[in-house]
């Protein structure tokens, strides 16, 4: 089932002017409910504005956008409620943050939803332990937290609103690999536990392989590819023109199958230690 | 909203205008400033706004970007020509009700004057339109050296002017996303009253201010490691260099605004 749908969405920067830009060229997508897509593409192919146009930050020039069955824009008054079933957070989030303390920070959205003072604290508390964030944090200054917390405080304001569906823009840019992992495991264990359709934007092929069911790959505005990391990974040599690549275990495997080994094809570092074990024993117990 | 911002905005085309020394383009762009408040009559006015036409034809630029600066201005414009209608008094009545008059010379005066606001509009946006804001601030500093015989420093005000005008576009691009970010939290910007209004810059400004003062520290540290100290001793890539066409152009504006004293002196039908 689509829980949202983008139509033939096209958006012209600064239109009329010399600095004219087409950021997005006829954009068809389907996001099917419970999925988690990742959207790939290197920087300036207009990931950033497709996904502002999901909640209607954005509106299309042409196209439409289609949420549970409905025109987002259909009713212009309603399009402040879209944008709390959509959550968007935006790339290097913690530049957002503004209020004093941590709560009063995560519980800007819920607050603007109008819900009830004990319902806001519910959810600011649930969205916290999602994002791992101790408790003794809530009275703190955000400015005072390291930058990954920080960012944990300002993705937990986005699922405070416990959105049908979570589009996260370059959720770990700038961020060490150890806290990327661990936010990622975060993500995932917030999507299992709670069911909600999560879209991210990524450009480490890594994190896709690790997280995605579904990618879609964009270029020069346009969606070029469109389908499970594997299918999509099979492609290497047109990612590596657009100017992407593929998991650096996939390129070992691939070397090893021209070399003559049958393998299969891996994206995933835990998948090819799978794929290996029968072929060295009980060599590889842990990684 | 802040997109529609084209005030002072460099519109990159390649004509005569843009070519011309952005040192003389300042001068003359005051020498007709001042010449429009010369502007007394018909036809001077309309030898200026004819001026005007072919300068913007001259600069390549679509005449509607002009046009888009005035847009802000209409209010203005009108509101000045109704208080000049009220308040110019004059003798030749032209229609009068209750104890309002209308004037011709009330009349003429509010005309002018429109007239002469969308003129300094178009002329300052000339300037602005052809020459980088680089070319601008270097062309100030170089302007106003003679300053330095009183002990002010040209060069950092100078450098101080070109950091602000680079970080315009910047810091328009960082409030539209913070915008949108609180606007995906549920911020509403457009309902409610004035305080209201108000109360929901707070989540814009905050971060608007926080990350300025990091691209501040940022970029004096980057001044700093290459060794910035000062204008002393600092010699520039691209010299300014003025021509022939420089001081033709000079003229030409000099006998315009010449042109607009004289034709001061002509009456048609016994206007101005
Ligand atoms: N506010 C803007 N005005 C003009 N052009 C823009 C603006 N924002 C983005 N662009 C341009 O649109 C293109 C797509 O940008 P974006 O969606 O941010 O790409 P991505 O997120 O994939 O890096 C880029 O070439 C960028 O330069
Ligand atoms: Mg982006």
């Amino acid at each position: 089932m689509e829980i949202l749908e983008i139509n033939n969405v096209s958006y012209v920067y600064s239109k009329g002017t010399p600095f004219e830009h087409l950021a997005l060229d006829n954009i068809n997508l389907k996001i099917k409910q419970g999925e988690t897509l990742a959207i790939i593409g290197h920087t300036g192919s207009g990931k950033s504005t497709l996904i502002q146009h999901l909640n209607g930050l954005f509106k299309a020039q042409s196209g439409t956008v289609v949420f549970q069955g409905k025109d987002i824009w259909a009713d212009k008054k309603n399009i402040k409620n879209i944008r709390f079933k959509i959550g968007l957070c935006f790339q290097y989030p913690e530049y957002q943050l503004f209020e004093e303390s941590v709560y009063k920070d995560i519980a800007f959205g819920p607050k603007n939803m109008g819900l009830e003072e004990d319902e806001i604290r519910q959810r600011v508390q649930r969205a916290m332990q999602y994002m791992e964030l101790p408790e003794r944090y809530i009275d703190r200054s955000p400015f005072d937290l390291s930058g990954g917390q920080k960012r944990k405080v300002a993705l937990a304001g986005i699922l405070a609103m416990e959105p049908d569906i979570l589009v996260l823009d370059e959720p770990t840019a700038g961020l060490d690999p150890a806290a990327k992992n661990h936010l990622f495991d975060l993500i995932q264990k917030y999507k299992e536990q709670s069911g909600t359709t999560v879209v991210f934007v990524s450009h480490s092929m890594e994190d896709v392989a690790k997280l995605a069911e579904r990618i879609v790959v964009m270029n020069d505005s346009k969606v070029v590819m469109e389908g499970k990391p594997a299918e999509v990974f099979e492609h290497a040599e047109t990612l590596l023109k657009m100017g992407l690549s593929v998991p650096e275990i996939t390129k070992v495997f691939m070397k090893l199958k021209k070399k003559g080994y049958s393998l299969p094809s891996v994206y995933t570092v835990e998948d090819a230690l799978q794929s290996l074990q029968p072929l060295i024993g009980g060599m590889c117990h842990d990684s | 909203m802040i997109h529609d911002i084209s005030f002072g905005q460099y519109y990159p085309a390649s004509s005569v205008l843009h070519k011309l020394d952005a040192r003389f383009k300042i001068i003359m762009t005051l020498v007709l400033v001042v010449g429009v408040f010369f502007c007394n009559s018909v036809c001077s006015i309309a030898l200026a706004a004819l001026f005007c036409i072919t300068m913007m034809l001259l600069s390549k630029i679509p005449i509607p970007t002009f046009l888009k600066n005035l847009k802000p201005l209409i209010p203005i414009i009108i509101l000045t020509f109704i208080l000049n209608i009220i308040y110019v008094p004059g003798e030749h009545v032209i229609w009068s009700v209750w104890k309002f008059q209308l004037t011709t010379e009330a009349l003429q005066t509010a005309v002018f004057i429109a007239f002469r606001i969308v003129l300094l509009v178009i002329i300052t946006s000339f300037l602005t339109y052809t020459t980088t804001p680089t070319a601008l601030t270097s062309a100030i500093e170089d302007l106003l050296k003679w300053l330095k015989l009183f002990k002010v420093d040209v060069h950092s005000i100078a450098m101080m002017m070109s950091i602000a005008l680079r970080f315009i576009p910047t810091l328009i691009d960082e409030i539209n996303k913070i915008i949108n970010a609180q606007k995906a939290r549920g911020a509403d910007f457009d309902s409610g009253n004035v305080i209201h209004k108000l109360k929901a810059l707070v989540p814009v400004l905050i971060p608007l201010f926080i990350s300025s003062f990091r691209r501040a520290y940022e970029l004096a540290n980057a001044m700093e490691c290459r060794c910035y100290n000062g204008g002393e001793g600092r010699t520039k890539l691209k010299t300014m260099q003025s021509g022939l066409k420089d001081y033709i152009a000079l003229g030409v504006c000099l006998a315009v605004v010449s042109g607009f004293i004289l034709l001061n002196m002509i009456k048609i039908a016994g206007v101005y």
